[in-house]
């Protein structure tokens, strides 16, 4: 199944995108972590203001099948959180690049993006799983 | 290797995601995924791959009485073609297995088990066996179950049998899209309709293929293991391994009606004495009021003191709310009582609800 994985983003070995705008971060899962998921139908998310460390857990998804942590790909704090997916989780099936954003962090140490992927690294990672 | 159902590469080539089941290679949801998936079979119809389930034939003038040893629930007084749910169990009066047993006709029976549990069920009933011969029909055998509303719509087209006539749990022979099959009126989704079709494992993709191309007008969808998961928990239909265990007995996952303690089979002592002295921990059903699932194993809490834990719990689709099976010391909530489980770092509030969470329509 192709899956897709837009350019201009970096990307986490765990399946999470960055968008990065200034200083600030936008995190979400990626097209083949919600495929991999199935259906979500609950998300955890961190409070404002909370510390964000790079690839430790941010917050929890649920699908019907089970809990899966979403591991923050930079670190910072939690400058907004998307209260949208609290009363509609499945928001991040249908458009995870878009509406089903989830954090956004306030970047305290941006050199850790060059550890993260950018589309064709991940693209290429994929294929390997 | 794992075992691999006939339907294995039909899995693949639909695009399913495939886990290990009892030791099974098993698709647990197609690119359509475990919500519609569900839906389907609730609304219109759901096609479940069910090879990898285990079917013995026991035969001979001693079968009733050697099964009659073996099993939980009296099996005397069966039409030919009847099935009952039973429980196989151990002396302690846990359970080893839960089983369907058909009798074909006289002296003739038909048993269908668990997958994971095959080889130790197929042990245990031996044990029993005086004037009968039991015989794994698993490798030669295919089964598939079609459920849900239009079942029989989807089967008429393939059938000259009158099925829809089947009551629950009777079995009739009937050649379906051209295949000698055995179909029983019985399930794990339910569902007041639908069917688990028996056939020579080498018919396998011509039968499912037939049935997906006959339910293409009536919606029916390939089904998976989690819809058959949350198909299965909505209508509190025990799983073994979760409400069924060597840890658990029958009185203490509301089976009561599954045992004939009159009569006398492996574990009916340990059971008897249960039943008169009380059980330690019932089996409730818990509704909560968000989305956010217990799972097996989370503790449950009254207040301060935890009572049990969860045996399944997941979203269920039809309900719209998490829902979960826990067992729980006995007296400890009663229908209506808010309890609370503990998922991760936060306690969510339950209420304790009557079973089934979900009623098919007819």
């Amino acid at each position: 199944m192709s899956e897709h994985v837009p350019a201009g983003l970096k990307y986490s070995k765990e399946h999470e995108w960055v968008k990065v705008d200034g200083n600030v971060a936008t995190i979400g899962i990626t097209d083949h972590a919600q495929h991999a998921l199935g259906d979500i139908v609950f998300v955890e998310l961190p409070k404002m203001g909370a510390d964000a460390k790079f690839m430790k857990p941010v917050g929890v998804v649920e699908s019907v099948k089970a809990a899966s942590d979403i591991y923050s790909p930079v670190s910072g704090k939690i400058a907004a959180v998307n209260a949208e997916l609290t009363k509609a989780p499945e928001t991040i099936n249908t458009d995870c690049y878009g509406a089903g954003w989830m954090v956004k962090i306030e970047l305290s140490a941006p050199g850790e993006l060059d550890q993260l992927l950018d589309a064709a690294a991940y693209t290429a990672f994929l294929a390997t799983l | 290797m794992a075992n691999r159902t006939a339907l294995y590469e039909t899995h693949l080539a639909l695009g399913a995601k495939v886990i290990d089941f009892g030791g099974w290679d098993m698709p647990v949801d197609y690119p359509t995924h475990i919500l519609q998936e569900h839906h389907a079979t609730r609304q219109h119809a759901g096609l479940f791959d069910t090879g990898h389930m285990g079917e013995v034939r026991v035969e001979g003038s001693g079968a009733l009485e050697s099964l009659q040893a073996a099993v939980s629930r009296d099996l005397t007084g069966m039409e030919n073609g009847q099935g009952r749910y039973t429980l196989l169990c151990n002396e302690r009066g846990t359970v080893l297995d839960d089983l369907i047993v058909f009798k074909q006709a006289d002296n003739d029976y038909y048993i269908v088990t668990n997958a994971g549990t095959r080889l130790s069920d197929i042990e245990a009933l031996k044990s029993h066996l005086k004037n009968a011969t039991l015989r794994d029909l698993t490798p030669e055998t295919h089964k598939l179950d079609l459920q849900g509303p239009k079942t029989f719509d989807i089967l008429a087209s393939l059938c000259t049998a009158p099925l829809s006539k089947l009551k629950r749990f009777r079995m009739i022979s009937a050649e379906v899209a051209g295949v000698n099959a055995i179909v029983s009126r019985s399930g794990y989704t339910g569902e007041k309709n639908g069917v688990e079709l028996f056939f020579p494992k080498a018919q396998a993709v011509k039968v499912w293929s037939a049935l997906m191309e006959a339910g293409k007008p009536f919606g029916v969808l390939p089904c998976g293991l989690g819809a058959r998961d949350t198909l299965r928990l909505e209508c509190c239909l025990p799983l073994y391994g979760h409400e069924l265990s060597e840890e658990i007995t029958p009185l203490e996952a509301g089976l009561n009606w599954a045992l004939s303690l009159d009569k006398e089979f492996v574990g009916a002592a340990a059971l008897r004495v249960q039943e008169k002295n009380g059980i330690p921990r019932t089996l409730v059903a818990l509704k909560f009021a968000g989305r956010l699932p217990a799972r097996a194993g989370h503790p449950i809490y009254a207040g301060d003191e935890k009572i049990g834990e969860v045996t399944s719990g997941t979203f269920g689709p039809s309900v719209n709310s998490a829902i979960a099976l826990a067992l729980v010391k006995t007296g400890s909530a009663p229908l209506g009582a808010t309890v609370q489980a503990e998922v991760r770092t936060s306690r969510i509030d339950a209420t304790v609800v009557e079973k089934p969470f979900y009623k098919p329509a007819k």
